[in-house]
């Protein structure tokens, strides 16, 4: 039964939930307008010929398409924003590096993609070779007999450094609502939860592979013929990654999605080069020349009949 | 005289639970809520609601239906600004903004940390607009409730709009959008604070935000053109509504008679007369600024749709502005996209050097640092930096050129072929990492003096550092709310720097045509000179 | 929607993204699959569901026990299934699994596991060079 319920059922509703959820997210933002282009510039605009850019400005106030999607990148790949991160002291003026958060961020992601990538030996047939070649390369293989991969390991201590901070940093705790411990235990429950079944209680992975695929063929007797072989311990990591996966689009998870509609990151800093339409421009309101010249006509004739300019008066 | 004894400034950190941030602040304290409208600026406006309120007061007088109306603004903004959308989705409170608001270091309110100013109406969002919503408190949602609208009116109003926290963010959420919309939402019950829409008014009838008709900016002008032929003994004849000249001239309107803007529009006049530009001041756009940016779209289209009038009006070529801060981020981010740039202007190509600002392209208006720049770099003008030895100079990025903009090296470049002493603040203090000088965004006004000073406090502190490391004593800064607010900040600091701006350097390093040896500088002040 | 141009892009990576291992399994037409193993008759040390999973650590504890006790009987298994006692060898599974190709690679490659053993120990399909 428990096979049944948490092997088949739950993994397809979770998964389906996964892939609407966030299709609908992007489609959520996608139908709200872009009014104004509002980059956030963080380096020297591209002006005039003998004001350099460095190669950082291009990046941080990108003026073309490319600049921009290098941009998109930096930020996706390196977290760029959170490596510029200082702390401010009131009793010191120099520059204090406070880049642990990103140091923490970088490394529970990096593991979690390779976590993942190396997830994927139980979702495809035949193993892919670089699969094979990442986890021998990430286990050291040969110096730990069995193989011990550094990820699963580090992307715990990834957790925990990050959900240290939201406990024992006062400003971070006073910001941290129940969701943001809740997405880190639920992690931290999925990783702790796979590594055990990996050193301690060990289940057979081959009928999981098993499972996994025949979910995949949409053959369910089979499925459940597997799911119905393999151990409990299995099942906790399993529900729990189900429920992620459902959790997902509609948690603040989905920063995954949303940092590439973020209009401070994806628009380039051309915008007097370049027109920005807004689709629902509204038209002006307010008084007109002819209005103003009535108003204040004596005044403007004045300027007129001094021939549109005025002259010190001097003595 | 009498002896005054400062008070100690103490910066008290609260760090509450996540609960009692979710409930609403209601005491406001002196020196941080702002003044409600006056009820003739409302009316002219023609904003809804207008009634005598007051922020202290138990009851605002609401409109009975606020919450719905509130509610359906709100649906209506996140259809509108897909920025507030997503930023309202998608921030993570991993807590890099935390400390990167100047109000927060400066303040210590919990709330002043950008994630929990955006968290005011986050909270909002959750409870109406997501399904987690519907579990209350503990998924992070609150009801509406009048309290949380005096919250939000209290801490919308206690940010400058500067896009420092932006600039760390992960995500690139940018506080200043999710505040603009959270003044265009208070707007639509009738919550609006008094300072911007005095000068929104004013600009909206008269063309600049100080309410100068006419005959006040050419007799300006004039006192200005006379105060240069005392200085220079050069007669400079200032073209003002000229039809058919090749550039329109917009800067904001303190430049008019406010100190120190008055010696940079001084610096104006005589590098335009020395260059022999065809241009023209207006009266109907006399105001480069636009204060409808800090409070709604359409009020911020209503005053910068003026100028693309005039310049079709007058029939200039293009438009050249002046040194402001917010201005730049309107003319740079919203102007073109607000109003279609008219047919009849033509490509900006400066008329001296031939130069084509291909940045500026569509909107056809170019930065006056940009122009300097240009002109320096092809040797049209005549400079003397020493008439500046008296500065040792630092330059302030003032927030909304710097990160909307990118405006960073032209001005660096002016200062330092127009003075000898150039000291950088610290490293993350400038650029775009720059800190606001804590009266942007609608700020500048007296009520809320105590923020001010507090917010201002990581940029005096910036300063300081300099001024004692270098003996730093002119802070050079392009935007008009700074030049008028650091005197007060550099006061309540205690720190003997002048403030001014680019062109005032400018025009003191500039060798006229004919002039006379200079004895004193713009500011009336004998010369120094350092060998 | 606006900007179709990069929404609808973004959409179809993220599916191509959620269903590649469906898209790789049904070109490699491995849908369901799952090896055939030649089971060898007669009974393992321990039930065969229990070996499925936990057979690795069966050679580790053999393993440990012959480097450090194997003077003191270390080498002798007891089986806590059917309660007979067994040499603690891969010998002793080479006697039954006469072809590591057909029984224990097929299982090993299906989730891309090498086991680093067969690097140095001898096994029945080992090829020996030929002097």
């Amino acid at each position: 039964m428990i096979g049944i319920i948490f092997g088949v059922i739950i993994p397809y509703i979770a998964f389906a939930i996964f892939v609407v959820g966030v299709v609908y997210k992007f489609i959520y933002w996608a139908k709200s307008a872009v009014p104004l282009k509002i980059p956030t510039t963080s380096g020297q605009q591209k002006s005039l010929k003998f004001i350099k850019r460095t190669i950082y400005d291009r990046f941080d106030s990108p003026y073309t398409k490319w600049e921009t999607a290098v941009r998109m990148i930096l930020e996706i790949f390196a977290f760029r924003s959170l490596l510029k991160n200082t702390r401010y002291y009131l009793d010191r003026l120099s520059q204090r590096d406070a880049r642990w958060l990103w140091l923490f961020a970088i490394l529970f992601h990096y593991c979690l993609l390779l976590v993942l990538i190396r997830h994927t030996k139980f979702f495809l047939e035949p193993v892919p070779s670089f699969v094979e070649m990442i986890s021998e390369l990430e286990a050291f293989k040969g110096v730990f007999i069995p193989s011990v991969y550094v990820s699963g390991v580090t992307i715990i201590a990834a957790l925990f450094l990050l959900w240290f901070r939201r406990i024992f940093l006062s400003r971070e705790r006073c910001i941290s609502l129940p969701s943001d411990h809740f997405a880190l235990l639920l992690l931290l429950a999925i990783v702790i939860s796979g590594n055990v079944m990996r050193y301690f209680i060990k289940v057979d992975i081959s009928a999981v592979k098993g499972l996994l695929l025949s979910l995949m063929a949409f053959n369910i007797p089979q499925a459940v013929e597997f799911a119905n072989s393999i151990e409990p311990m299995f099942y906790i990591h399993f529900a729990l990654g189900s429920f992620l996966l459902a959790y997902f689009p509609f948690s603040k998870l989905m920063h995954a999605g949303g940092i590439f509609f973020s209009p401070t990151r994806n628009m380039p800093n051309n915008n007097r080069a370049e027109r920005h339409v807004n689709p629902w421009n509204p038209p002006y309101k307010g008084i007109t020349w002819q209005e103003y010249y009535e108003a204040y006509k004596d005044q403007l004739d004045e300027i007129a009949e001094s021939g549109y300019k005025v002259k010190p008066e001097v003595l | 005289m009498e002896k005054h004894v400062a008070e100690k400034v103490r910066i008290e950190q609260r760090f509450p639970s996540w609960r009692e941030l979710l409930k609403p602040t209601t005491e406001f304290k002196h020196g941080y809520y702002h003044y409600p409208f006056r009820i003739s600026d409302a009316k002219y406006l023609e904003l809804p609601f207008v009634r005598e309120w007051n922020p202290l007061d138990k009851d605002w007088k609401l409109p009975p239906n606020w919450k719905e109306i509130f509610l359906t603004k709100m649906k209506e903004y996140l259809e509108k600004f897909r920025s507030f959308k997503l930023f309202m989705d998608i921030c993570v409170r991993c807590g890099a903004c935390a400390d990167k608001c100047h109000y927060y270091i400066g303040t210590g309110d919990p709330k002043n940390m950008p994630v929990a100013r955006a968290e005011l109406i986050r909270s909002v969002y959750r409870r109406y607009f997501t399904p987690a919503g519907k579990l209350g408190k503990i998924a992070g949602a609150r009801d509406l409730t009048e309290d949380v609208i005096k919250e939000l009116y209290y801490y919308a109003y206690q940010c400058s709009l500067c896009r420092r926290c932006s600039v760390f963010c992960p995500y690139g959420i940018d506080t200043a959008e999710v505040t603009w919309i959270v003044r265009m939402l208070l707007k639509e019950i009738g919550v609006v604070h008094r300072f911007s829409l005095i000068s929104i008014a004013s600009s909206a009838r008269t063309g600049n935000h100080l309410g100068l008709l006419p005959g006040g900016i050419a007799g300006a002008l004039q006192s200005i053109a006379e105060d240069i032929y005392n200085l220079t003994g050069i007669e400079i004849e200032v073209p003002i509504n000229k039809k058919g000249a090749e550039i329109l001239f917009v800067a904001p309107s303190a430049d008019y008679f406010a100190t120190p803007h008055w010696y940079v529009c001084m610096g104006y006049l005589m590098l335009f007369h020395e260059i022999g530009l065809d241009y023209t001041w207006s009266t109907y756009a006399s105001e480069g600024g636009n204060f409808g940016t800090f409070i709604s779209y359409e009020l911020a289209q209503k005053l910068n749709a003026k100028i693309y009038q005039e310049a079709e009006r007058l029939g200039v070529k293009w438009i050249l502005g002046g040194e402001c801060g917010h201005m730049w981020r309107d003319k740079h981010q919203y102007l073109a996209t607000m109003n279609e740039p008219p047919k009849t202007l033509e490509d900006p190509v400066s008329p001296i050097t031939g130069t084509y600002f291909e940045n500026a392209a569509s909107t056809k208006m170019v930065h006056i640092a940009e122009f300097v720049a240009d002109l320096i770099a092809h040797k049209k003008l005549k400079l003397d930096p020493r008439r500046n030895d008296k500065w040792i100079v630092t330059l302030h990025d003032a927030c909304n050129y710097a990160r909307a903009m990118g405006l960073l090296e032209e001005p660096r470049y002016v200062i330092k072929n127009v003075c000898r002493f150039f000291y950088e603040m610290p490293e993350h203090t400038i650029r775009e990492k720059s800190y606001c000088c804590g009266s942007g965004g609608g700020l500048l006004t007296e009520e809320v003096m105590d923020l001010r000073m507090r917010g201002g406090m990581p940029r005096a502190m910036a300063l300081r550092e300099v001024h004692r490391k270098y003996g730093v004593n002119y802070l050079c800064t392009l935007c008009a709310i700074d030049k008028a607010a650091f005197p007060h900040l550099l006061e309540y600091w205690r720190l003997p720097v002048a403030v001014g701006g680019m062109m005032e350097l400018v025009g003191n390093a500039l060798i006229m045509k004919g002039e006379k040896e200079r004895t004193t500088d713009l500011r009336g002040e004998p010369l120094i000179r350092r060998d | 929607m606006y900007h179709k141009k990069y929404v609808i892009p973004l959409i179809v990576v993220f599916l191509a993204l959620a269903f590649s291992p469906l898209i790789y399994n049904a070109m490699a037409k491995s849908l369901g699959h799952y090896p055939e193993i030649t089971k060898p008759k007669g009974e393992c040390v321990e039930s065969a569901e229990w070996m499925r999973a936990n057979h690795m650590l069966l050679l580790q504890e053999w393993r440990i026990n012959a480097i450090r006790h194997g003077a003191e009987g270390g080498r002798i298994y007891h089986s806590f299934t059917y309660g007979k006692e067994f040499h603690a060898s891969t010998n002793t599974c080479w006697e039954c699994h006469q072809d590591k190709t057909v029984f224990c690679d097929k299982c090993h490659n299906y989730v891309g596991i090498k086991p680093e053993c067969w690097d140095c120990h001898w096994n029945p399909s080992l090829e020996i060079p030929v002097r």
